[in-house]
């Protein structure tokens, strides 16, 4: 593996794919930043240009660009407390307030230390346990992914904020959303009340946008913020104290295995990965109760886990050939293009070619690091800019985020309706985060929960003689029971 | 008494049996055997939301009367103006064309948000359709309704 992987560095460092992992980082920055714009759009841009390259290096650029545009999204998340792309969600709770509090600049530093690092282990991790990995992630069938749902949905009550019943209200709104389209088992359509973009379902992309940027829009305007948003003077160093980052390694390494671990889940990918990263860190925080104040932590772990996710995402794509997300099955026609075929022959007749992308992962994410931190002022021009400029922009821009997922005006007419339901909501402090949690999950709860009661022959006993399905259901239990014991012991707080 | 989680309260309570309701109406017939029903999930769904209603109800009707707060009733009215705005703006936006249509609906939001300087206001909106333009449609190759002109 060693001679391999040297040689995959040096064929890494050759000044023609060191550009090609430049242009890739430089794009997938821009792609995050934009709402709406993902790395899977960026990635089928890409696309027809990587038929005029050479494997190796149309390979770089892709993996270079799927990791950029997600630190990319938690550029917005920071400075205007939008995010960019779904896993940089929970970026948003603790990385506005920062900015919020003058600290914009120690909040974009963390974050591209943290994406950064997420990345580069998430490389080593796929460098050195791709094959062990990829047999795991085989293992998955419908319960091990309910269950993984069940643990993701679990971590609602560490998102509650004030409230837990507001929570647990929320999070049922998110799973009614999930629950209108047509039913896979029976072919019903199920509250769509004769509209026939819904048989689909609701997109999670438009619901995204409306809930968490089109609703702030709404609330700038409302609280007639026009002129230069006044924070606090953003002095200081764009890095954490020596101290801080001591805190803060633990957090980074626990994100970047999580977000490796869910990246590796076909189908689970970085949004949930974060999402779960950030729940856990809360949980495991000796301070729960200052998350979503604007907490260090509360950038490291989600951003680590969100671009760890993505060397754990090429490793069933790699190994085993299944696309776990939209973006690496467009990495896949990628290969196919190459004349490649990815699975398990891949590694034994390309070691040269897979080598070589898992170096180039780890040099892309030296890359990141390097434009991310030069970024870094340019991003902070970007919250001095007069809001009643900034904000009829961002609405014309999360009007052609929305447009572009299918050229359809259905998608932007979802992003008013759940702009002005993530409106509501938040005025009447009700969390948006459990939202969000259901309507990734939510769904792959109840596909998974009846598929595997049609294996069972109904038997609810499957859940707990798979092992690792039963691990997680415990992990879940505890997960969400322990934040009400530490309500119950914290007086004053409210249910 | 804290009125909007009673309110609240009463509406997904409201949710929750509209939504039970609904499920009475799905197939009955066992497609799969072993699988639930279409039904099932989105019963639960409904007893989640239901039982999580009523003690919002309660909370709300226990709670001290809260301390009057002056209703911001400028900036809501901003608010629904602009929510307006943008749903007729997306209604007409496949008849006029996004080009056209765009420029109608920034420039109000920009006044409507405080901005009094039309140099940036007229910067902002050739910088959004530029943006747009390249970016979005030569760019992502984003095919926007272009009804009237394009």
């Amino acid at each position: 593996m060693l001679e391999n992987l040297l040689i995959g560095l040096q064929e890494v460092l050759s000044p023609y794919n060191l550009l090609m992992i430049l242009a890739g980082v430089s794009l997938g920055i821009v792609i995050g930043v934009l709402p709406g714009l993902q790395a899977a759009s960026g990635l089928a841009i890409l696309l027809p240009l990587t038929f005029y390259m050479d494997p190796i290096p149309a390979f770089l650029m892709m993996v270079s660009l799927y990791m950029a545009a997600e630190y990319g999204g938690s550029i917005t998340s920071i400075a205007l407390g939008i995010p960019g792309t779904p896993p940089a969600i929970p970026t948003c709770w603790d990385g506005f307030p920062l900015t919020q509090k003058g600290l914009a600049k120690k909040a974009l530093g963390v974050s591209i230390i943290a994406s950064s690092t997420g990345g580069m282990i998430g490389a080593i991790i796929l460098a050195v346990a791709v094959v062990p990995l990829a047999t795991v992630a085989l293992r998955f069938g419908p319960t091990e992914y309910f269950a993984v749902a069940v643990f993701g949905l679990s971590l609602v009550a560490n998102l509650a904020g004030k409230s837990v019943i507001k929570a647990l209200i929320s999070v049922t709104i998110g799973l009614l959303i999930v629950v209108i389209w047509v039913d896979v088992f029976t072919g019903y359509p199920r509250f769509t009340f004769g509209v026939a973009e819904l048989l689909e379902g609701i997109p999670f992309v438009p619901a995204l946008i409306g809930l968490f940027a089109v609703s702030k829009v709404f609330h700038y305007i409302e609280e007639e913020r026009t002129g230069i948003q006044k924070f606090p003077e953003m002095g200081g160093s764009q890095f954490p104290s020596l101290k801080e980052f001591k805190s803060l390694i633990v957090s980074i390494i626990r994100g970047s295995g999580i977000g490796t671990l869910i990246g590796i889940i076909p189908g689970a990918g970085a949004t949930i990965a974060s999402l779960i990263a950030y729940g856990e860190e809360k949980r495991a925080s000796k301070h729960p109760e200052k998350f979503g104040t604007g907490v260090l932590e509360g950038i490291s772990a989600p951003e680590s886990a969100n671009n760890g996710a993505v060397g754990g995402a090429l490793v069933p794509l790699i190994a085993l050939g299944i696309p776990g997300s939209g973006s690496t099955a467009i990495m896949i026609g990628g290969l196919m293009i190459q004349g490649l075929k990815p699975g398990p022959l891949l590694i034994a007749e390309q070691p040269v070619f897979v080598y070589s992308i898992l170096v180039g992962l780890f040099v892309a994410a030296f890359f990141q690091f390097f434009i991310g931190t030069l970024g870094i002022r340019l991003w902070l021009r970007v919250i001095r800019v007069r809001a009643s400029i900034l904000m009829p922009f961002v609405l014309g821009i999360c009007i052609v985020g929305a447009y572009g997922l299918g050229n359809s005006m259905f998608d932007v007419g979802l992003i008013l309706v759940f702009g002005i339901l993530g409106y509501l909501m938040e005025k009447f402090e009700f969390p948006l985060a459990p939202v969000i949690l259901a309507i990734v999950l939510g769904g792959i709860a109840e596909d998974n929960f009846r598929r595997a009661l049609a294996i069972s022959g109904g038997s609810y006993a499957i859940f707990f003689t798979h092992p690792i399905s039963l691990v997680l259901i415990i992990i879940a239990i505890v997960s969400f029971v322990i934040p009400f014991i530490r309500m119950r012991r914290r007086k004053g707080a409210s249910l | 008494m804290k009125k909007s989680n009673v309110i609240i309260g009463v509406i997904t309570l409201g949710l929750a049996i509209f939504v039970y309701i609904e499920t009475l109406g799905f197939p009955k017939e066992i497609v799969t055997p072993g699988a639930p029903l279409a039904s099932f999930f989105p019963r639960i769904v409904a007893g989640l939301l239901g039982l999580s209603s009523i003690p919002l109800i309660i909370s709300g009707i226990r709670a001290k009367p809260e301390a009057l707060q002056a209703i911001k009733w400028r900036g809501i009215v901003k608010v629904v103006v602009v929510m307006v705005l943008t749903a007729v703006y997306i209604i007409l936006m496949p008849d006029i064309g996004f080009f056209i249509l765009t420029p109608f609906l920034i420039v109000p939001v920009a006044v409507i948000m405080g901005e009094r300087d039309w140099k940036r206001i007229v910067a902002i909106v050739s910088l959004f359709i530029l943006m747009a333009y390249f970016v979005f449609f030569k760019g992502f190759g984003i095919m926007f309704p272009t009804r009237i002109f394009m």
